[in-house]
């Protein structure tokens, strides 16, 4: 058997040294501007491709909510390509007929496109999606009929869902008049309208080799498949006039923002909070100790949030924190927990804003802080630990700002957070009580009140 | 704990890329079946690549099937409590030490199997195999974690009565396995899981966990000396225990059924379950291209590609064969607007009646072969992955050589043999259908307003 023979080659760099690249990607750009990242990872003779496109539902025009995902499923739909033209629906069938699997996604910040095959077949898959990136012209019945799916796309993930509607009304109220507040697949109402020439529009000042990323990670090194890439992906020639991505700047809340969503199918009251706190592009230094913060208020069962409200005073079934740091504009950070069986939300909250009132006044100690920063740089070994996950990762930073000596050192970097900066971001990002302004929206989710009989 | 599930893959693929290795010797997958000194038997795949172990296991036998109604949820309870404590270390103490040395170890209570995953760095592999040791010897159940998982299990309830997927499945099994262990709720009930003692726990655990039901599978960064010895430590004291299952198979109950749970919502979800196919029977390999061709292959597959792509009804339709140690099943998932659930309906029928009426063409038959051997090595990228499919190898009684061998039995299927299944398994009027939602136009449904084994 073939993968598991060759690999004792990579041992060498397993240890955590400090020095080591978490990664070892490698990377060019071609002169079209196209960015290139190879990862190499040879346990099996397969390889992941995946094609970023700088521009997700936050590059959408106001009133037109949707446009970038709507795009991401008529790229399905066929090619006029001068030589190569592929009928609706044969991208898919064709990577499948190769023994392969693809899809897309649509974020706040990008578009992908995906595929895993056998290595032989990379070169195909290569002529593929270079030639959707400029000959993607769905025939109009596909288009409307692609809206209806994703009409029954939103029924499906959202309308059908109480706690996704919550979520959704959340996001808006906490990104209000930033584009950051629209879901993205879009309005209900501006979906219904969406249509052809919305989507051209986005594709044509969007879709070119100089706004995009190509990831490709598996059995395979730069050296090796770049030939290729500079023939088939090089050859593209590069966009004029892209935009340069730009956010308004929202001012902080004067008023305590509370969003309350009673729902009839509701049996499990559930409390959130969404904090505006920077991203790793707006602020490297304060997105770093936030990462550490996290964890140390939840990074497992014995960690500060679980363990006090849970654990010790039976206020909570479960609490969690969750911060991403990879976006282009600015980043959130959610406190989501469900009150046990006879708190009330009000009084959850009240625990939960001691916990952090606790936190700003008093800090965290020496020890939570080594752990955290132990359960972190583990999380990066176990990353490699599969095909996809490395070029996710590094994909996702570069559309959001990044570059990759921050991701290849992000271990060290988390190591040198401080004590300091921990109790800054703290204070900064996550105070509760009477205050000038607020950066944070309340949310409450309830059943339906009982009308009385 | 955190709920993870062991996901058992669907074993559906053989090796395209090692078909142009043209050498007998070469496996797909290299697994080495070996025994501990004691006499347990192990399957081992090693792999260097990453400093990192898999362990993975299972009690075959040992699943929520045994439950009585009164004890719903006991196993899922157990597989919670599981890593809740043992030994000297308490609840918080077992799960700082996990932490400390950043060990993933989960359990995972199944219908007709109790299982358990461990995964952790090289560098930390001996308190791994040492805190999983101490788990499955000396665990201590304590009142505290117990009552707090009872709890998290009980909200866990209360959210899923939320959600019409939850629902629609809980249909399916109350009905499709009316009468068998199957019907019940294996996450428990909120009126069981209250009643659920450590004792009853402690029973279990003594009583169901025996070396014949022992299935061990071990991947990564781990010699085979060092393997076998860490698990005769971890597992040779599990008494030798000979049991007899009690149990028949139970054929698809409830056929040519429509049930229907009203609730508030824009669009309806759908399930439509037909009796099944084993493994070892003769239309088995048949039946996976059939399944493929028809609604398991995503986009390309019949259901998808008119109900989807040509009409816009749906964001997806998928077919799916099981199959579990007394039941198999073949079931369509899919959900639409509510007005558009009668048509929706009526075009899988014409689906259905279409690969029955007519063969299916040597094109279509040859790309459901070409994908279903080629995407093989796609399972292969994690080490966890590799456990968990030396485990589901086991669990379904397969040879380690199943997947080296498939190969041939896929390519000899037939379009005869395909055609023939699909008279075989799908047959619309002996389907149960499950609906919840607000569809409209649906005659002689059986509507149900209470749901069954959750409150």
């Amino acid at each position: 058997m073939k993968f598991f023979l060759t690999f004792f080659s990579l041992l060498s760099l397993l240890p955590i040294t400090v020095h080591a690249a978490l990664f070892n990607a490698e990377s060019i750009q071609l002169d079209n501007g196209l960015q290139i990242i190879a990862i190499p990872n040879h346990r099996a003779p397969i390889v992941h491709h995946m094609l970023w496109y700088k521009a997700g539902a936050a590059q959408e025009i106001t009133g037109h909510s949707g446009v970038a995902h709507f795009l991401e499923h008529l790229l399905f739909k066929g090619t006029n390509h001068p030589e190569r033209p592929l009928a609706a629906g044969e991208f898919s069938k064709h990577i499948q007929k190769l023994g392969g699997r693809d899809n897309a996604f649509t974020s706040n910040d990008a578009t992908v496109f995906h595929q895993t095959v056998s290595k032989k077949h990379l070169k195909t898959v290569m002529q593929m999606e270079a030639d959707r990136m400029r000959h993607a012209i769905p025939p109009e019945e596909h288009v409307l009929s692609e809206r209806d799916v994703i009409i029954e796309e939103r029924n499906q993930r959202t309308d059908n869902n109480p706690h996704a509607r919550f979520y959704e009304q959340m996001r808006s109220a906490l990104f209000s008049e930033h584009p950051y507040g629209r879901p993205i697949i879009g309005w209900s109402k501006e979906i219904q309208a969406m249509n052809s020439t919305d989507t051209k529009n986005f594709y044509n000042r969007w879709y070119h080799p100089n706004n995009a990323i190509l990831v490709i990670t598996g059995d395979v090194t730069l050296d090796e498949i770049l030939p290729n890439i500079q023939s088939i992906y090089g050859v593209i020639p590069k966009g004029t006039d892209i935009p340069i991505r730009h956010f308004p700047v929202i001012p902080d809340f004067e008023g305590k923002t509370v969003v309350t969503q009673h729902e009839s199918q509701i049996k499990q009251p559930q409390w959130t909070r969404g904090y505006r706190v920077p991203s790793f592009h707006k602020n490297k230094e304060d997105a770093l100790a936030l990462q550490v913060l996290e964890n140390i208020l939840d990074g497992g069962a014995t960690t500060r949030l679980y363990k006090k409200l849970t654990v010790e005073k039976k206020k909570a079934i479960n609490v969690s924190l969750s911060y991403s740091p990879n976006n282009y504009g600015t980043a959130s950070l959610w406190i989501s927990a469900t009150p046990a069986e006879g708190t009330s939300l009000q009084e959850l909250e009240t625990e939960i804003d001691a916990l952090l009132t606790d936190l700003i006044a008093h800090g965290v100690t020496d020890q939570e802080i080594s752990e955290a920063k132990t359960r972190l740089k583990n999380s990066a070994i176990f990353a490699r630990d599969s095909l996809s996950t490395p070029a996710q990762i590094i994909g996702q930073a570069l559309v959001t700002g990044s570059n990759l000596k921050d991701i290849e050192t992000w271990d060290i970097q988390i190591d040198s957070v401080t004590k300091d900066q921990i109790q800054n971001v703290s204070n900064r990002y996550l105070k509760t009580g009477e205050q000038e302004t607020y950066n944070y929206v309340t949310g409450y989710l309830l059943p339906k009140e009982e009308t009385q009989k | 704990m955190k709920y993870t599930i062991l996901i058992f893959l669907i074993l559906f693929s053989a090796p395209s890329w090692a078909q142009s290795n043209t050498q007998n010797t070469d496996r797909f997958l290299d697994i080495q079946e070996l025994k501990t000194p004691s006499g347990i038997p192990v399957w081992l795949v090693e792999d260097h690549s990453v400093p990192v172990i898999s362990l993975q296991f299972a009690f075959k036998g040992a699943g929520s099937l045994l439950e009585r109604p009164q004890q719903q949820g006991l196993t899922q309870l157990l597989s919670n409590m599981m890593d809740e404590g043992a030994g000297p270390l308490d609840s918080q103490a077992f799960q700082q030490a996990l932490s400390d040395h950043s060990i993933s170890l989960s359990f995972s209570g199944g219908r007709d199997q109790f299982g358990g995953s461990l995964k952790a760095l090289t560098i930390h592999k001996n308190k791994a195999f040492e805190l999983l040791e101490l788990a499955l010897t000396q665990p201590r159940f304590d009142a505290e974690p117990l009552e707090r998982m009872k709890q998290a299990n009980m909200s866990r309830i209360k959210n899923s009565m939320t959600d019409p997927n939850w629902i629609a499945a809980r249909l399916m099994n109350d009905r499709a396995f009316a009468g068998h262990p199957y019907a019940q709720n294996s996450g428990g009930t909120l009126s069981t899981l209250p009643t659920i003692t450590g004792d009853d726990l402690r029973k279990f655990v003594k009583n169901e966990f025996s070396r014949e039901r022992l299935m061990i599978a071990v991947s990564g960064d781990i010699t085979a000396k060092e393997a076998l010895t860490k698990i005769d430590t971890i597992f040779s004291s599990f008494p030798h225990v000979k049991r007899e299952m009690d149990l028949v198979p139970t054929p698809l109950k409830n056929k040519n059924t429509i049930i229907l749970f009203e609730q508030d919502i824009p669009q309806t979800i759908i399930k439509i379950i037909f009796p099944g196919i084993r493994q070892g029977e003769q239309d088995y390999y048949a039946a996976k291209i059939m399944n493929h061709i028809f609604g398991a292959g995503g986009f390309g597959s019949r259901l998808m590609e008119e109900i989807r792509e040509k009409e816009g009804l749906t964001y997806g339709i998928y077919s799916h064969l099981s199959q579990m140690e007394w039941a198999e099943t073949l079931s369509i998932s899919t959900s639409t607007q509510n007005e558009n659930v009668k048509k929706l309906l009526s075009l899988i029928k014409a689906e259905a009646n279409k690969i029955k009426e007519t063969p299916i063409t040597e094109n279509e038959l040859q790309n459901a072969k070409d994908y279903i051997l080629g995407s093989m090595p796609l399972a292969l990228t994690s080490t966890n992955a590799l456990s968990s499919i030396m485990l589901s190898l086991q669990i379904d009684n397969l040879p380690a050589t199943y997947l080296d061998t498939l190969d041939t039995h896929i390519n000899a299927v037939t379009l005869e043999e395909i055609q023939a299944v699909a008279q075989r398994l799908l047959d619309m009027d002996n389907a149960l259908i499950i609906l919840v939602g607000q569809p409209q136009n649906i005659d002689n449904t059986s509507i149900v307003t209470t749901l069954p084994n959750v409150e």
